[in-house]
């Protein structure tokens, strides 16, 4: 896998009204036996975003007719946490050759009584495989 | 009465039922453009030509301001504007991620659609892949390949669509108050569209304190010039210092978001003060007074942290649609959805009430 492509990740909340700084976000890949291994590890920066990360993908070939043998992108999952918030995991967000792609997260902020009793939790998101 | 409406908009925000119609599942509103950007993402792969994503991006926007223009769920009283079944509606794929390429064209041609000679309607502008499925419509994997041979966009979609088609360009976006002025605003450029570019930065610059304070003096020197590149380079956009479409929509939905919040805060500080706890009765439908409008301001604060809360009117009056916040409320909650703000409803709200004023405290301290 000689190519690759990019990913930044924007975390956001109250609909983009305010930037979360210093959230962790953790890039992972899911290997066939459904454990995880780390490919990157960020903060996000004053804007909430952060910055480019470079993964290698499969051929852009790959992508560009129908019926390939390939898998036309490699996907990776995406975990965001921030003190206050829920946490956010984001299953097989695609990731395809010379394409920078965009993960917006809008965090919500825990219920006070459960930030209170130091309690937390995780929303979860699922990207199905492409059916093209 | 229904409002008649007679000519096509865009709306602001989209309500998508994550389901088939009948089929129980979360509605979700998000702003317009953010949908049409994760139908594409969804529906078709970013490495393909311009022109053919270009092509599919109207299509699918066709398609969904059919559905809003003709009221096709409203009309039939559901409470969304749109499915996510592949089987019926377009996909979208709540949550995911979107790709710089199809964003810029998804900015390029927003508020594009087609309609037939003749017709006022956005055409229901069909779709499918044209490998595993075939119908009378665009074939998307078509459409990349006649994109490879060269075909334009427009030329892509007659192929599919018929001769008799044309492209509505540059439809009003409702109710947001600033429409693109129509040409681009740089270095250079002055007056009221200018002084609207630099009271917005200033405003946004509030919560996102990267982008620098400007004199609003409705001159775009280069000091705004320098402030654009930065709000550009903060959300993604190319950062050439040019207040094109995408740069001015963009800061027009990020400052109203920006604005409405603090519009929110300001209420809730006036309803929290000397805040003693919820009383402990429980509001109905039909109920008047303060009480109720206090819930009603929750719901909408909520509404801008948990897509699933539909945002209501504050009238101080229980009315349906306050019934159906506090069911999406509950719902999301993990309450039984009743509808009725009980004391445990009620608790409940205000608890993520003040959550999120815990935790935006937190953020404005560091």
């Amino acid at each position: 896998m000689s190519e690759t492509g990019n990913l930044i990740v924007y975390v956001y909340t109250g609909s983009s009204a305010v930037p979360v700084e210093g959230a962790s976000v953790s890039v992972l890949n899911r290997n066939a036996d459904d454990t995880l291994s780390l490919l990157a590890f960020r903060g996000t920066g004053i804007g909430g975003s952060t910055g480019s990360m470079t993964f290698d993908t499969p051929p852009e070939s790959a992508s560009l007719t129908a019926g390939s043998d390939m898998q036309a992108y490699t996907s990776v999952d995406i975990m965001v946490d921030r003190p206050g918030y829920y946490g956010v995991l984001i299953r097989g967000v695609p990731v395809f050759s010379g394409q920078d792609s965009i993960q917006t997260v809008q965090m919500i902020p825990l219920p006070e009584l459960t930030q209170l009793a130091g309690g937390g939790g995780t929303v979860e998101y699922f990207i199905p495989a492409s059916t093209l | 009465m229904p409002e008649i409406i007679t000519r096509p908009y865009i709306p602001e925000e989209i309500t998508v039922h994550l389901g088939r119609p009948d089929e129980p599942a979360q509605n979700v509103t998000v702003p317009f453009i953010d949908y049409i950007k994760n139908v594409a993402s969804s529906e078709i792969y970013p490495t393909w030509s311009t022109a053919a994503i270009r092509a599919n991006v109207i299509a699918q926007m066709s398609y969904a301001l059919n559905r809003i223009y003709l009221e096709y769920y409203r009309s039939r009283g559901y409470d969304f504007d749109i499915t996510n079944s592949t089987a019926i509606d377009q996909s979208f794929v709540y949550g995911r991620n979107t790709y710089a390429s199809i964003d810029e064209v998804v900015d390029d041609v927003f508020g594009t659609y087609i309609r037939r000679d003749g017709y006022i309607e956005p055409l229901a502008a069909k779709y499918c892949d044209g490998v595993e499925t075939i119908c009378s419509g665009l074939s998307q994997w078509g459409s990349e390949y006649l994109g490879q041979q060269g075909l334009n966009s427009f030329e892509i979609l007659q192929q599919y669509y018929g001769d008799n088609i044309e492209l509505v360009v540059d439809t009003p976006i409702r109710p947001v108050a600033e429409s693109y002025p129509g040409f681009p605003l740089q270095l250079g450029s002055a007056g009221p569209y200018v002084r609207y570019i630099q009271n917005s930065l200033n405003r946004i610059s509030d919560n996102y304190p990267g982008i620098p304070k400007l004199n609003v003096d409705g001159f775009f020197g280069p000091e705004t010039e320098n402030a654009v590149r930065i709000f550009q380079q903060t959300f993604g956009l190319t950062a050439d210092g040019i207040v094109g479409r995408a740069t001015w929509y963009e800061m027009v939905r990020i400052y109203t978001s920006v604005a409405r919040l603090a519009e929110l805060n300001s209420q809730g500080q006036t309803m929290t003060t000397g805040y003693q706890g919820v009383p402990g009765n429980t509001l109905y439908p039909g109920d008047q007074g303060s009480e109720v409008a206090d819930l009603q301001y929750s719901l909408q604060l909520l509404s801008r942290f948990y897509p699933t809360i539909p945002s209501v009117l504050q009238t101080g009056t229980y009315n349906e649609e306050t019934v159906n916040s506090v069911m999406q409320a509950q719902g999301q909650f993990g309450l039984p959805q009743t509808g009725i703000a009980d004391p445990v409803t009620r608790d409940t709200i205000t608890s993520a009430v003040l959550g999120i004023d815990m935790t935006l405290e937190e953020e404005q301290e560091e």
